[in-house]
């Protein structure tokens, strides 16, 4: 069964064919993991969240023609999902612009720490806030493009926009983190 | 060329979405710009950071224990539909057969209160017929006498020539009806009738 193609999976699934909706959940779980907990910052919402996803999908199943892959469709259904959550989140916490990224440290490797930082880390480190601070659906959209190496027509179907504009977004994105990261430009710089 | 516009196709070129003739005319371009240059390390840069975040995957006990608590509530989603289903809807076998049921008793209420066809076309059971006028004659021996006669009247216009002796007790005592034959009741009924319509 593993190495059905999606679309031969999805078929049997639809069908009520359990085992094949399971390689379908084993085979994208890891990767809807990262892309949501990347923007929750929490394990308890994101399994809540992961959970969802696919329980949806399951839901959704029959009525899912293949008109797009699988691929996109359930990664639509998370980024859905993901992103209610994190506004309804920001509603009840009354944020404006961003979410906490303190709760990151739960989910960093233990191998790092502030005393082996060097600058190449704390460039990373204020990546990683930077593309925090970025509003949602440009979050989304980096996490789609850069992290989980989405082509743009790949993500313009995530989103349900156009191609042209995850490019201006992409463009726009990567302006606004030089920005922020001007001041470590310089040093990240030197040190390539 | 302008670095605004560079800058741009250089975003989508490190996505992999910049064409080969747009590419050549990027490249030349860097080979001269040095700021364009600073910014395409720059995006390199992000890129390679970005990948090296951290996997952020949790153990691999957690993804066996995900599999079995999303396939639990897959397997309550029927109840659980069923659940949120309205009312009318979850009981649909049983109101169906309730339709069936009423339909079926009005069908029989409406057959049983039909009204019974007119009394004109019940005049030709001669044997109610003929209940009915002995009804009405009451006894009367006069009234009985001129019955008889115009009932002899009318079987004698329609029989014609059929010899009295064929026929015995017709004609002596027609009201003797009971000990007619079969045939004797249906000549009679059909005299009747064309005298009705008549």
């Amino acid at each position: 069964m593993d190495s059905l193609a999606d679309e031969t999976l999805v078929d049997m699934a639809k069908k009520g064919n359990l085992d094949a909706f399971a390689t379908l959940v084993k085979r994208y779980e890891g990767r809807i993991y990262r892309m949501i907990i990347r923007m929750t910052h929490n394990h308890d919402d994101t399994d809540d969240l992961l959970q969802e996803t696919f329980l949806y999908a399951f839901k959704a199943l029959k009525d899912f023609q293949q008109k797009s892959s699988f691929y996109t469709w359930i990664y639509r259904i998370a980024a859905n999902l993901t992103i209610n959550h994190l506004k309804r989140r920001r509603r009840e916490k009354g944020r404006e612009n961003h979410d906490d990224i303190s709760s990151l440290a739960d989910v960093r490797s233990p191998a790092l720490s502030p005393e082996s930082c060097s600058i190449k880390k704390e460039f990373q480190e204020k990546l990683r806030e930077a593309v925090a601070y970025l509003p949602l659906p440009y979050r989304m959209c980096f996490e789609l493009v850069v992290l989980q190496g989405m082509s743009h027509g790949q993500a313009a179907q995530v989103l349900r926009c156009s191609e042209n504009t995850i490019s201006w977004r992409m463009h726009k994105i990567r302006k606004m983190l030089q920005g922020q990261l001007r001041s470590y430009i310089n040093g990240v710089q030197n040190e390539v | 060329m302008r670095c605004k516009k560079v800058q741009k196709w250089l975003s989508d070129a490190i996505d992999g979405e910049l064409g080969e003739k747009r590419q050549e005319v990027l490249r030349r371009h860097l080979e001269k710009c040095s700021q364009c240059q600073f910014y395409a390390g720059f995006l390199r840069k992000i890129q390679e950071s970005a990948h090296s975040w951290e996997s952020l995957l949790p153990p691999s006990e957690y993804w066996q224990n995900f599999q079995s608590r999303l396939f639990k509530r897959i397997s309550y989603l029927g109840g659980e539909e069923r659940k949120h289903l309205p009312l009318l809807l979850r009981w649909k076998w049983a109101w169906m057969g309730a339709g069936i049921l009423f339909l079926a008793v009005l069908s029989g209420i409406l057959f049983l209160s039909s009204p019974r066809p007119s009394s004109a076309s019940y005049v030709f059971s001669f044997e109610e017929a003929m209940n009915r006028v002995y009804q009405k004659i009451g006894g009367d021996l006069d009234l009985e006498e001129t019955f008889n006669h115009m009932v002899l009247v009318s079987l004698e216009e329609e029989i014609g020539s059929i010899p009295r002796e064929s026929l015995p007790g017709l004609f002596d005592d027609p009201l003797l009806f009971k000990e007619w034959t079969e045939e004797e009741m249906k000549i009679i009924e059909s005299v009747i009738k064309r005298e009705t319509r008549s």
